[in-house]
């Protein structure tokens, strides 16, 4: 066929009579967070109570919508009304809502998140605009558009939602005239280097080889990011018309979709979505008659985080060791298979569709001059809200953490970006806006978009080695730097964390992260020190602590801190009492308690009841038995 | 041509060819930029980050070995801050290498008296290391100097890798330089070791940690070579003094004439390198060249004196003594009762001299290079046909190489590299083998073909098998009629077919088969044969008509009075003659067989020449003074006929280089020999070896496995139907 009309009618059609259903719809957000919290047995409970019932209800299964924080999320369509997301659903409260609006036709305000309304109402509904949710609100959701919404396994809904418009267009107005769009646009690589997009796509373009290759990095190797899988797993289908049209700039033929395994869910949905494209012709010979092949594999990787570096990605696909190799030359001038090769984020594809469709002007007006359009991150750690969000570029941290993630409920202490090449970043630099320079200009990257919030808990020097021990582990082994410069300043982190650190440790941990940073062969060895380096300038205190005192203020680190009771705070309710362990805390009801350092574990299981904080981390007095062992350490 | 740009390193301006790397374009400035990773062959790596410099425009701190030269570039090689990074680097490299000697105070006076220290196993420090003085990584430390090596030392306590032949492996001493992976993969095309786990843990070996043989292993060498540190060493170096000189010489182990690099202490061959060919280019070798000389020409049954049997031991007695015995004998021998056998991989003057010798002073026919291999009818194939090495560059497609019993698993792997490379440009390889071999991996197509069955697939190739015959064969399972018929066709569609000849088959009726259907193909198709014969010489004595493959019977020849052995070892179950006289650089297996021994020098003591098997001219340098009283045979012969009286003998001639002139004037290398003639060959009748058991490969008359203890450690061929 060649063009989409037919299809697209049938599609409009199919969702307008969803939307319009005369009987319920219940949509349930089954991509990996639901499923961690436990959105499988919702959905056999949703299923036998609709077969014990005799119900005639349709089951959308949908992807992330953000909020996973709130997950498993259930929204119900009841005919003639807004869909209403319902949020932390289980057991009893599954029931409740199901026997409320199934038989009762009535929705329940007191758990629901929010409602899908057509056109936001102008009173106070019962049930709040979902967007005005505060998660929501702030963010701009131009890649997430649509997940949590279809169904990531019917190409009708993609196609109802505009898919495969702007895949048409390029079609229409050509390789050079897309090209110069998204060079207008300003799009740079979501992947965390922040390169010019339109630049690799030129350089490949202008090759001559008639073979040529477009490769999606879907790694994701950061520890705690999940913007990739969360779109992989809500929206496929977007990602390839996104594939499709910059493929088609390049005059590539064969693509490949590179997925860590331990992403199957993604891989599957993926997998659905491509064999759907093929079966209407979207993927294969003559593309909607214009001359136009393209055929896609996925390719899954083997559990090595450096198969996210460019050069390492290509010899993993080629069969060979996941290693990196010097550059130039550069993937987009020789790259697999020795062919001109562009390697586009998942998130950087998944954008391009939109930019096509709607303009570049368009996508001009988020963000700002050097860093325009949007970004998703992954908010995690100690805030209050996490999940999958977008903002337009150049929102504040301070935005983000306290507006959309909801803050923190012990005292934030600091910000982690960019994963294990990224850095921490403290107060400060809260009000710093998200960016390529921006927050590299305080010593960290916005990388790829993992945010992990930490509070007053958080060691810092134990979250530095954790990175670094990462990194270590992952290193490819090739070049000395890398392999063995972590390897030192992991040692030295590790006597520092057991409290045998020495005064020049970080003098030389500082000379080690200037070395490795400078002559690693690839951006996996040149970043791997940066946390090590803004968790020096920024929290030097806390190592200073560590080193010379013997103390982990925040009581992390094994043997550097004892636990204490403030008398003031203390209200002598007793329930540390009944959690401790060993029985180590005394004291008469209604009066302050003392806790036994010689019985105490460290557990710290009456820190995580107390409600009035007034157990704090102390330093180990030189007389105890835990200090000489301290002091044997480091000699 | 590449075109002509400019380029400033370190505030020069140079003029140099657009098309090479920074690295390569400082080399040839004279300007040093150190490196560990970095080798001539080898594609650019970037491991080891020593070769960072400073490019104006580029940010960082680009590998000068893997950045392009472009115009106008201003590069610049020894900054303070390269400096620094680079005393870091290698701080870091130091840090998991046993660095001891580095700091150690007393190194001056260390190395003035510990010469050789390497007595223990372990290397803890550089003055136990077999590599001292000759490794890189210590030029390194001399060119960027150590800051205190402040990192605490990560070793690795690894077990050394010993139980492969010829060459261990100490990976405590590995920096992860790359090269043996890089060359094993892109030069050898043997792909036995590659890097194992990652990060810290990330080591070099074979796959599921087999053993090197195991893992298809060829024992070329070239890892140990291209290895900068003493990580990859010979066994025979381990112990040895360190290496002060070293020459270009021909390796004589076959008829390849590979040239090799002799490495030695003042007063012993310690190894031996690859080395270098007409035009520049590194020469592959084989197992045997690569680690074959050091116990070959060292071991412990050396010839030393001119010694006679006396009853059941031997006396050491004078030249003269020996030479007059010798003349008196011969003074009462007839042409018919003289018998010389000499080995047909001594040197051409040896050859010459004996055939001058039996021929003019003895006036005898009865003197033969005897060849412990059946090359019969195949070695009088005639030049035309004959295919060069360098040859296999130019197949691919259209053309056929078939592979006729070869094994180039360990000895001439070199040969195999080429038949793999051919491969992979399309030409299309067809084994004909009875076990599997370092090729089925490359092979379009396999014919597992047993010594029983070959004279039968030679004949069908030629059209001589009957239909009964053919039937009988593919009934009775041996035979696939299919393959033999696919094979045939491919032969007679290709555009070039190469017949390499292995020596799985070798045996006269085969011979003659083989050599006749090539012979007649040829007037139809371009069909060229390759056959390197395991004799170093052999060519030379074909062509002074003395080859010969078989062993004369006794009861061919009169009983005999006299036989001289040169290279040669007498039979054991019968007295060859009244007297018999040994010459060769080692003791017999049996002295008291023989009469006398006369010892003569090892190839590294003498000097000669060689016929490769494609009649091109080597040489051979002598590198050490000849072991005690040994002398070359043909200058004995030339004594010997002194002292009968012969004039114009070519007196004892004071001057090498005149020999070598006069032998090469009279020498046949340089006359137009009609390959056709077979008169000068001549064979039994009934061509029965009588007695060469000797394994392959043999050497003056040995299995040189008794020497070369790894061979012995070396898998048999794998047949495919033992019991067929």
């Amino acid at each position: 066929m060649n063009n989409l009309d037919l299809l697209r009618n049938i599609s409009d059609q199919e969702w307008n009579n969803l939307q319009n259903s005369p009987s319920p719809v219940i949509y349930i957000g089954t991509a990996t967070c639901g499923k961690a919290a436990g959105a499988d047995q919702v959905l056999s409970t949703i299923q036998q109570y609709l077969t014990s019932h005799n119900k005639e209800v349709r089951i959308i299964e949908v992807g992330c919508v953000g909020l996973c924080y709130l997950e498993p999320i259930v929204d119900i369509q009841l005919p003639g009304s807004a869909r209403v997301s319902y949020g932390n659903i289980t057991g009893e409260r599954l029931m409740k809502i199901l026997t409320a609006t199934l038989e009762n036709n009535i929705h329940l305000p007191q758990y629901a998140i929010g409602a899908f309304y057509d056109t936001p109402p102008d009173d106070q509904p019962k049930i709040p605009d979902i967007w005005q949710h505060p998660m929501l609100k702030p963010q701009t959701r131009i890649v997430l558009r649509n997940c949590g919404i279809i169904d990531p396994h019917q190409l009708s809904h993609y196609l109802a939602k505009d898919g495969f418009l702007a895949f048409e267009k390029a079609l229409q107005i050509g390789a050079d005239e897309i090209l110069n769009e998204i060079k207008k646009s300003g799009l740079r690589g979501r992947g965390g280097a922040g390169f010019p997009t339109y630049k690799k796509w030129e350089i490949c373009r202008c090759m001559p080889d008639q073979e040529k290759y477009f490769i999606i990095n879907g790694d994701e190797g950061d520890p705690g990011a999940f913007m990739n899988r969360s779109l992989l797993e809500g929206d496929p289908f977007a990602v390839l018309e996104g594939m499709l049209i910059s493929a088609y700039v390049i005059g590539a033929n064969k693509g490949y979709i590179y997925i860590r395994a331990e992403y199957p869910l993604a891989i599957k949905r993926l997998n659905n979505a491509i064999q759907r494209l093929k079966q209407v012709g979207l993927i294969g010979e003559n593309i909607l008659d214009s001359g136009f092949n393209f055929n896609v594999t996925i390719y899954e990787g083997a559990g090595a985080f450096v198969c996210g570096e460019e050069t390492a990605l290509i010899a993993s696909i080629e069969g060979k060791r996941g290693m990196p190799r010097p550059r130039p030359p550069f993937p987009a001038v020789c790259g697999l298979f020795g062919k001109p090769t562009v390697i586009n984020n998942v998130e950087t594809v998944g954008t391009i569709p939109n930019i096509i469709r709607n303009g570049s002007s368009w996508y001009l007006n988020y963000g700002n001059p050097e860093n325009p359009g949007t970004k998703t991150f992954s908010l995690a750690g100690k805030v209050k809200r996490t999940g999958l969000i977008e903002v337009p570029l150049g929102t504040s941290l301070r935005t983000i953490i306290f507006d959309i993630g909801g803050g923190t409920q012990k005292p934030f202490k600091a910000v982690q970006t960019g994963g294990p090449s990224g850095g921490c970043l403290s107060e400060q630099h809260l009000d710093l806006p998200v960016g390529y320079e921006s927050l590299r200009s305080a010593g960290s990257i916005m990388g790829s978009g993992g945010l992990i919030v930490l509070d007053n808990e958080t060691c810092i020097v134990d979250l530095a080695h954790y990175f670094l021990k990462f990194t270590q582990k992952e290193s490819c082994g090739k070049c000395a730097p890398c392999r063995l410069g972590t390897t030192h300043m992991v040692h030295i982190l590790d006597r520092i964390k057991t409290g045998a650190g020495t005064p020049t440790d970080i003098d030389n941990l500082v000379q080690l992260s200037d070395t490795i940073q400078k002559t690693s062969l690839c951006g996996l060895g040149q970043t791997a020190p940066n946390p090590v380096g803004t968790t020096i300038n920024y929290f030097y205190q806390e190592y200073f602590q560590h080193i010379e005192n013997h103390f982990c203020p925040a009581g992390v680190c094994g043997g550097l801190f004892d636990l204490k009771i403030i008398a003031e705070k203390c209200s002598g309710c007793r329930v540390c009492v009944t959690v401790c362990p060993v029985g180590a805390i005394q004291g008469e009801r209604r009066r302050p308690h003392l806790i036994e350092n010689d019985l105490c574990t460290h557990c710290k299981a009456c820190v995580n009841v107390c409600r009035f904080d007034a157990i704090i981390p102390i330093p180990v007095p030189t007389s105890s038995p835990t200090a000489s062992i301290n002091l044997s350490k480091s000699l | 041509m590449n075109p002509s740009i400019t380029v400033t390193i370190d505030h020069q301006i140079l003029s140099i060819q657009a098309g090479q790397t920074i690295l390569e374009a400082a080399d040839k400035a004279g300007i040093y930029i150190p490196r560990l990773c970095s080798y001539k062959g080898l594609p650019p790596f970037g491991a080891c980050r020593l070769c960072i410099v400073e490019v104006d425009g580029m940010r960082g701190f680009p590998t000068s070995c893997s950045t392009p030269v472009s115009n106008g570039m201003v590069i610049s090689t020894n900054t303070s801050s390269l400096q620094k990074l680079r005393a870091n680097v290698l701080d870091l490299i130091l840090s998991e290498h046993p660095s001891n000697c580095i700091l150690c105070e007393e190194t001056k006076e260390c190395s003035l008296y510990m010469a050789t220290i390497r007595k223990g196993e372990a290397v803890t420090g550089c003055r136990s290391c077999p590599e001292d003085g000759n490794c890189e990584l210590q030029q390194a430390i001399q060119y960027i100097g150590v800051n205190n090596l402040s990192l605490p030392n990560l070793y690795k306590g690894k077990p050394i890798e010993k139980y492969d032949p010829f060459y261990n492996r100490d990976y405590n001493l590995c920096i992860l330089c790359g090269r043996c992976v890089q060359v094993c993969h892109s030069i050898r095309l043997a792909d036995v070791i590659s890097f194992n786990l990652r990060g810290r843990d990330t080591f070099i070996g074979t796959a599921f940690n087999r053993t090197h043989i195991e893992a298809g292993c060829e024992f070329c060498g070239d890892c140990v070579t291209v290895c900068p540190t003493g990580s990859l060493i010979e066994k025979t170096r381990r112990y040895s003094a360190p290496i002060e000189v070293e020459y270009d010489t021909l390796c004589p182990f076959c008829s390849m004439g590979c040239n090799i690099i002799l490495q030695t202490s003042k007063t012993q061959v310690i190894g031996s390198l690859p080395g270098y060919a007409q035009d520049g280019a590194r020469v592959e070798l084989c197992t045997l060249g690569r680690f074959g000389v050091f116990e070959t020409v060292n071991q412990r049954t050396r010839a030393k004196y001119p010694l006679l049997t006396c009853g059941n031991h031997q006396k050491s007695i004078s030249w003269e003594e020996s030479l007059t015995i010798i003349v008196e004998r011969l003074k009462s021998t007839q042409p018919n009762e003289y018998l010389m056998l000499i080995s047909p991989d001594c040197t051409t003057e040896d050859l010459l001299y004996a055939q001058k010798f039996s021929r003019e002073v003895m006036h005898s026919d009865q003197v033969y290079a005897l060849s412990h291999t059946n090359y019969s009818y195949l070695i009088g194939l005639p030049n035309t046909l004959r295919f060069s090495p360098s040859g296999f560059m130019t197949l691919s497609k259209k053309d056929i190489i078939l592979c006729l019993g070869v094994d180039q698993r360990y000895i001439q792997s070199n040969i195999s590299l080429e038949i793999k490379k051919a491969a992979r440009r399309g030409a299309q390889v067809i084994l004909l083998q009875p076990g599997e071999t370092n090729l089925d991996r490359y092979a379009t197509k396999i014919l597992p073909v047993n010594n029983d069955h070959i004279q039968f697939v030679l004949r069908y190739f030629a059209d001589l098998v009957s239909t009964e015959e053919l039937d009988s064969k593919v009934s009775s399972g041996v035979m696939i009629y299919q393959d033999l018929e696919h094979i045939k066709s491919m032969i007679t569609e290709a555009e070039q077919v190469v017949v390499v000849i292995g020596d799985q088959y070798l045996e006269n009726q085969t011979n003659w088969l083989l050599s006749n259907w090539i012979r007649n193909l040829s007037q139809n198709i371009d069909i060229r044969y390759l056959l390197i014969p395991q004799s170093a010489n052999l060519e030379t004595a074909y062509r002074l008509g003395l080859a010969r493959f078989s062993y004369p019977k006794q009861d061919g020849l009169k009983p005999l009075k006299f036989a001289y052995l040169i290279g040669i070892q007498p039979p054991n179950h019968l007295k060859l003659a009244d007297f018999i006289v040994y010459q060769n650089f080692v003791l017999p297996q049996k002295s008291s067989i023989v009469d006398m021994i006369l010892p003569a020098p090892a190839f590294t003591e003498e000097e000669g020449t060689f016929m490769s098997f494609d009649g091109s001219i080597h040489h051979l340098k002598p590198v050490m003074k000849p072991f005690y009283q040994s002398s070359p045979t043909w200058k004995t012969l030339s004594r010997i006929a002194q002292a009968l009286g012969v004039k114009d003998f070519n007196l004892e001639p004071e001057n090498i280089s005149d020999l070598l002139r006069q032998c090469s004037d009279q020498s046949p290398c340089t006359q137009n020999i009609n390959n056709s003639d077979y008169q000068y060959l001549q064979f039994d009748s009934t061509n029965q070896m009588i007695e060469m058991n000797l394994q392959k490969p043999i050497f003056r008359g040995f299995s040189i496995q008794e020497w070369v203890k790894g061979l012995q450690d070396l898998p048999p061929l794998k047949i495919y139907f033992p019991n067929r």
